[in-house]
């Protein structure tokens, strides 16, 4: 990879409530709406914003079902997603790297 | 992207994970519930022995093993209302220990009844299997205590396979409080810790 490779970061994960979206669901099998929301200290409508936008581009999968009678939404990270994700986490430690040796 | 936006990153990425690890810790009741339940279904066990009235030890056995079962059920019904996150070592931990049900139940009640061995077998068996599924809990959770737990039910059902009579009951209770509440007690200290 070279350095322009490196630079150009993922648009749709640089986005810091996208990033810590697929921060949390990278590490469980799912996460429903109200997890989401608090553990990162957003609105409903911001968190449905960036959930949307990650969907489309395929990176989670959103269900809507019911728990008992309440209404649920659960979310989890895609195999697109993961890939995506891990690749981003490489960028970033090549990044970290390069500044090293710059330093 | 300068250097504060890459530790800005990584700080979100690690205090999620660090959010999400809270969430789907395992609180260890289960563990201690069960064990309780275990101690005293083992004691009334010795008791009956003890008083020579070991056909009622069966019975015993079996309101334990429904008692545990109904431990269990509501245990993992409750998580499940309750749980926001579903992570993948909850879902691979409840399945193994309901798979180890079965054999248990092949080894306490099935294999004597069909008189495939005799009843004084069973404590040494159970060890061996309760000593497998410690060890194999504890690589799921990575708590490397259990492994040491379950070297604990191994080594007990050597010593019961060596004696018989009420030193086993002492030597069940001693195992059960070492290789099972003990852990659950640990796994609920963590737990606790990581809510703070």
């Amino acid at each position: 990879m070279d350095q322009k490779q490196i630079l150009k970061l993922d648009p749709i994960i640089h986005a810091p409530t996208r990033l810590a979206i697929l921060s949390i669901l990278i590490t469980v099998e799912n996460a429903n709406f109200t997890f989401l929301k608090e553990s990162i200290g957003t609105s409903d409508g911001n968190l449905s914003t960036h959930l949307t936008k990650l969907e489309t581009n395929n990176l989670i999968k959103i269900q809507k079902t019911f728990k008992g009678k309440k209404p649920q939404t659960i979310c989890a990270i895609t195999g697109k997603g993961r890939k995506a994700f891990t690749k981003y986490l490489e960028q970033l430690e090549q990044i970290v790297q390069m500044q090293k040796d710059k330093t | 992207m300068n250097n504060n936006q890459i530790q800005q990153e990584i700080s979100i990425i690690k205090e999620m994970i660090d959010k999400t690890r809270k969430e789907t810790a395992e609180s260890g009741l289960f563990f201690i519930a069960i064990g309780l339940v275990s101690i005293f279904g083992t004691f009334i066990i010795g008791m009956l022995e003890y008083f020579n009235l070991n056909h009622l030890a069966l019975p015993v056995m079996i309101i334990m093993l429904i008692v545990n079962g109904i431990i269990g059920y509501f245990t993992v019904s409750r998580q499940d209302k309750k749980e926001k996150v579903k992570s993948y070592h909850k879902t691979i931990l409840y399945n193994v220990l309901f798979c180890f049900t079965v054999p248990a139940i092949l080894i306490i009640f099935i294999f004597p009844l069909l008189k495939v061995y005799p009843w004084s077998l069973i404590p040494v068996l159970v060890s061996v299997l309760m000593g497998i599924m410690i060890y194999v809990t504890g690589v799921i959770l990575e708590a490397r205590f259990f492994l040491w737990c379950s070297s604990a039910w191994w080594a007990g059902a050597l010593l019961m396979a060596l004696v018989s009579g009420t030193p086993r009951i002492f030597i069940m209770v001693t195992i059960l409080l070492f290789g099972w509440i003990l852990p659950g007690l640990i796994l609920n200290k963590q737990y606790k810790n990581r809510s703070k």
